[in-house]
């Protein structure tokens, strides 16, 4: 068990609520890692201190007090538009104009960026996009012909093309045709 | 007596070298088998795949499980950047394990592990052709992982195509050993068994596709669905008119054509293919000037005029790709073919009426 997992565990730890094996477990780390031991000694001494704080008894009229205040707010009761109203008030009621604008610009904003996604033309593929895509239909159909071509034909441009950002290994020799998304259909 | 002797050892010399000859089997007859060995055999084997690029070796380790006649499980072993990843294929459908690797990204797209096993009947017309373009050659090819082969040699006819150089297994059909050069004759790919055995049962568990980790190569097909169609069919179905070349590289025939819709553009896929080399011409309207780029990208394009045209042409050691923008038609060749052959190929849709 790593000490992350064990300082998730030590409430439970400290509460009895944990299975056997867990509890074996968390005990042998605590035993060999001083710095977990370290803060279950302060969570002991947290508890203990809130354990020893003296014993208060309530006023002797706090629980009629309660009682009464409980019935009031039984007794009232709020209309829909009255809880509309509470939600509206701060600070959409309070500015009207202000409200409308804010509205006004959020259903502009969609409204423009549905238009955008309707109308972009289809020249606004990049053309290294369009490329890849090309040398991927050709491997693709090439893989169909009675003497497929190899499995890394076009992954040297393709790679080129679409090298991604963050890829784990890179500068290997190794690293390959792994991130180019060429394939094979199904007759 | 030594001269009878003598000429008696003579012919039976002359008698036995035909009859060795006469022993090999017919090219087309090994290649036919060959294609469809994955649906008539299991087997299970170890292989190496090597791609020599013109800037990066690639290699990889995998073990490939075969239950013929649709059942195929490819596992990679090594690189350890993506060992554990590999394949399932069940008839029709195909399942991509990605690798195991901590902190790949959880959308990686598949990588290719080989075709599906190929059926010849769609082929047929390939063959003949590949047959009138190219010499087919068989001899002894020695053994490989203890198995005794046949080398079956593909050379071009014609300048400025690839060959091929296979190592099939005389008893069972499968290539045991392939390799590709392309169209300058350099050796470009190479993919050879290491060990192979062919049990008689193979369990259908293994064809099972885990339930975590996996997904099913159909969801990464997206815009690209090009189908097959004839000219006539696509230029139905397109909204601008496409060129058609009026030169082939000799050998070379109509093979289909496709229409892509990507992003809201048409693209026109004609495919021609002289039985082993394909050659694409995808063509679409609109084009921008392309944004960034790598510095990699532009080492790999050279800039050439074809009859006062500009255009670009990519060569990454095996693939050569020509592009070129005319009256707002974007262009693009790509074929493992010599640069002679491509740029003819683009002279002559350069040349036609309505193309400047």
């Amino acid at each position: 068990m790593r000490c992350r997992d064990v300082r998730k565990k030590l409430s439970e730890f400290l509460d009895g609520e944990l299975d056997e094996r867990t509890r074996d477990e968390v005990q042998r780390h605590l035993a060999i890692c001083g710095e977990c031991s370290r803060e279950y000694d302060e969570m002991i001494e947290a508890v203990s201190l809130v354990r020893n704080l003296p014993k208060l008894d309530p006023p002797e009229d706090m629980w009629s007090a309660l009682k009464m205040e409980l019935e009031r707010v039984g007794r009232s009761k709020v209309t829909w538009g009255e809880r509309l109203k509470g939600l509206m008030t701060p600070p959409l009621a309070r500015h009207p104009v202000l409200a409308s604008l804010i509205l006004l610009i959020v259903a502009g904003t969609f409204v423009m960026m549905g238009w955008w996604m309707l109308t972009r033309s289809a020249s606004d593929i990049p053309e290294i996009q369009l490329l890849s895509l090309y040398v991927q239909e050709h491997a693709r159909y090439y893989s169909r012909q009675i003497l497929p071509s190899d499995p890394f034909l076009g992954s040297e441009i393709v790679r080129e093309l679409k090298t991604p950002a963050k890829v784990r290994g890179t500068g290997s020799s190794y690293e390959l045709q792994t991130y180019i998304s060429l394939y094979y259909e199904g007759e | 007596m030594k001269v009878i002797g003598f000429c008696l050892t003579l012919m039976l010399l002359i008698t036995l070298q035909p009859a060795k000859e006469r022993d090999l089997p017919d090219p087309q007859d090994v290649l036919r088998r060959m294609v469809e060995v994955e649906r008539k055999i299991d087997f299970v084997g170890r292989r190496l795949v090597i791609g020599f690029g013109g800037r990066y070796n690639m290699i990889r380790e995998e073990k490939v499980i075969n239950k013929s006649p649709d059942r195929q499980r490819i596992e990679v072993l090594a690189p350890p950047e993506i060992a554990g990843s590999g394949l399932i294929r069940l008839g029709k459908r195909e399942w991509h394990i990605p690798p195991k690797v901590k902190g790949s990204p959880s959308d990686l797209p598949p990588y290719r592990l080989g075709p599906p096993p190929a059926k010849l009947g769609r082929s047929q017309r390939e063959l003949e052709l590949m047959s009138h373009n190219y010499s087919m050659k068989i001899s002894p090819g020695g053994r490989i992982v203890g198995r005794r082969t046949y080398l079956l040699e593909i050379t071009p006819r014609h300048k400025g195509r690839p060959s091929r150089r296979i190592w099939v297994d005389v008893e069972k059909g499968l290539p045991l050993r392939m390799e590709n050069y392309n169209s300058e004759g350099e050796l470009r790919f190479l993919v050879v068994y290491t060990e192979i055995s062919f049990p008689s049962e193979i369990e259908e568990k293994l064809f099972v596709p885990p339930k975590r980790g996996v997904r099913d190569e159909g969801r990464f097909r997206g815009p690209y669905s090009g189908g097959e169609l004839s000219l006539k069919e696509l230029r139905q179905k397109i909204s601008f008119p496409i060129l058609i070349p009026k030169y082939l590289p000799d050998g070379f025939e109509f093979q289909s054509a496709g229409l892509i819709r990507y992003r809201r553009r048409e693209i026109a896929h004609l495919r021609y293919t002289d039985g082993l080399v394909l050659l694409s011409l995808f063509e679409t309207r609109g084009g921008r000037p392309e944004g960034r780029r790598g510095m990699r990208e532009r080492e790999m394009e050279r800039p050439i005029e074809i009859l006062g045209v500009r255009c670009k042409l990519f060569y990454d050691g095996q693939l050569r790709i020509l592009r070129w923008m005319e009256r707002g038609i974007n262009f693009t060749l790509i074929g493992d073919l010599g640069e002679t052959d491509m740029i003819k190929v683009a002279e002559s849709l350069i040349a036609q009426p309505g193309h400047s």
